[in-house]
């Protein structure tokens, strides 16, 4: 009951002050260049990882992208790229 | 995200992990705060790039995780620095050229001496090499550039401003030469006599008292202007003087000329031909040019050239040899002509001996005759030249009244 009203509290906070919502609600912020370059903060880390899929926790849910000859060419605690010929970006809850 | 240099220098390998779960591998990395690059999947292997440094940071969770590790390539400047230990002469070798470059960097190659005029550039480095400027000094052994100028002034007189630069291996030595104001010549006091028997045209007397009006005739080594000045009558006022002035007079001279009546002179005719040359050192060997006759009677015109490198001249260079005739040619001439001649002849050499400033007033003949083929002429010249002379003054009676 409370995490509803905090979240709640987040959102309004978010759209009174014009913030973006990754900041206030710890949502990933996805960027992608084409299909070939996929850029991803805020991540809770690396659950599967082949050539084909990655699958990536987040603070809520799953992230799992497929493509061809997927590699991380970079990872940070919170941050992720990587790079291939990406065909889907799906949510998973 | 990562600098290229800044992950030479710390060194990287590229690392194969063989395993059940390389997620979870991964995974632990990032929250321990190792950051992979270039992270991908082949048949259950987890290639990935890492830091040297996180490399031994990885081990502990290698053991954690059950994964095995290869390193497949190493790179970048620690690899660099293990492998030139095993290579050590080359790593000495490496050394020893900096150190070389660094010492030959720091020797005095050559020393460039500009401004000077009348100094001669081997005593400025002479007196530059007694401060220890010389060719293969060390740079380091030098004094202060300011320092050196100011000892090099002081080395060498006549140098107004002296400016050394260091320019590499290169010791610039500027100078500039004073000028100094010309010395006057101190005089004794004198007195100015007459050169020779002569009749006075003109004096005019800077300085002491005229002896001589003009129109006066006066002997050789006689007094035209006195250095002793004031009353004759009392040796207590008299004074004595250096004596300045110009005194000109009218001075014979008497020729005897003789000419012969036939003039001979050589002449080219025309006629040449070249010899062209190769030379190598001190040799010459003829290229063109063969063939011709010599002439009977000959000049020949050299023209050398060398080929020259830079200023190096070198021992290879052509020859020109030009080859012109020539010719004697008698000229008869007539008794005029010849006494013309001779009187041209004896006025220039008369004018000589006369010294500048003369003008010949007038001349005569005496006396000619011709016979076996000359002409003898006994000339006379009236030159109106500069007669006098120095003559020291003894100060014996003069100063006694002082």
């Amino acid at each position: 009951m409370l995490g509803l009203w905090n979240k709640k509290l987040r959102k309004w906070t978010a759209s009174v002050l014009d913030l973006p919502q990754d900041v206030i609600l710890d949502l990933p912020r996805i960027t992608m260049i084409g299909n070939m370059q996929l850029y991803i903060e805020n991540h809770r880390g690396v659950i599967a990882f082949t050539d084909r899929t990655l699958q990536l926790r987040l603070s809520v849910g799953q992230l799992e992208i497929t493509g061809e000859s997927l590699v991380i060419r970079a990872i940070l605690p919170e941050e992720v790229m990587i790079e291939g010929t990406i065909h889907q970006i799906r949510y998973v809850q | 995200m990562r600098s290229r240099i800044v992950s030479f220098f710390k060194g990287s390998i590229r690392a194969e992990i063989y395993g059940q779960h390389p997620e979870a591998l991964l995974n632990k990395c990032t929250e321990a705060g190792i950051s992979p690059w270039d992270v991908s999947i082949h048949n259950k292997t987890l290639r990935l790039c890492m830091h040297v440094r996180d490399f031994f940071r990885l081990r502990p969770l290698l053991k954690e995780t059950g994964c095995r590790i290869r390193v497949r390539e190493r790179k970048g400047f620690p690899f660099y620095l293990n492998r030139l230990e095993k290579r050590k002469t080359f790593a000495f070798g490496l050394l020893f050229f900096f150190i070389g470059l660094y010492m030959l960097s720091s020797i005095v190659w050559s020393i460039r001496v500009t401004g000077n005029e009348s100094i001669p550039t081997e005593d400025v480095l002479q007196a530059a090499s007694k401060h220890g400027v010389h060719v293969l000094q060390w740079k380091f052994n030098l004094q202060e550039p300011a320092k050196l100028a100011q000892e090099l002034m002081n080395d060498l007189p006549g140098t107004a401003w002296v400016g050394v630069e260091i320019k590499g291996t290169q010791i610039h030595i500027q100078l500039v030469e004073a000028v100094d104001p010309e010395d006057k010549t101190l005089y004794s006091p004198r007195h100015l006599i007459s050169t020779s028997d002569a009749v006075v045209t003109e004096i005019f007397t800077e300085q002491g008292k005229p002896m001589v009006q003009p129109n006066t005739a006066v002997k050789k080594g006689q007094i035209l202007i006195s250095g002793i000045i004031g009353n004759e009558e009392v040796p207590e006022d008299q004074a004595a003087v250096t004596a300045k002035g110009v005194v000109k007079g009218l001075v014979l001279y008497e020729y005897k000329i003789e000419i012969p009546l036939t003039l001979q002179y050589k002449i080219y005719t025309g006629n040449s031909f070249t010899r062209k040359y190769l030379v190598l050192g001190n040799r010459g060997l003829q290229v063109t040019g063969y063939g011709q006759d010599d002439y009977e009677q000959s000049e020949s015109m050299i023209k050398q050239s060398y080929i020259h490198w830079r200023h190096f001249k070198l021992p290879i260079g052509w020859q020109d040899e030009k080859v012109m005739e020539t010719d004697i040619v008698q000229q008869e001439l007539t008794v005029e002509e010849a006494k013309s001649i001779a009187m041209q002849q004896a006025a220039s050499e008369a004018l000589m001996i006369a010294g500048e400033d003369s003008t010949i007033t007038e001349q005569k003949i005496l006396q000619e005759s011709t016979d076996n083929g000359k002409v003898y002429i006994h000339a006379l010249f009236e030159i109106n030249q500069h007669i006098t002379a120095e003559k020291v003054l003894i100060p014996d009676s003069i100063y006694r009244g002082e």
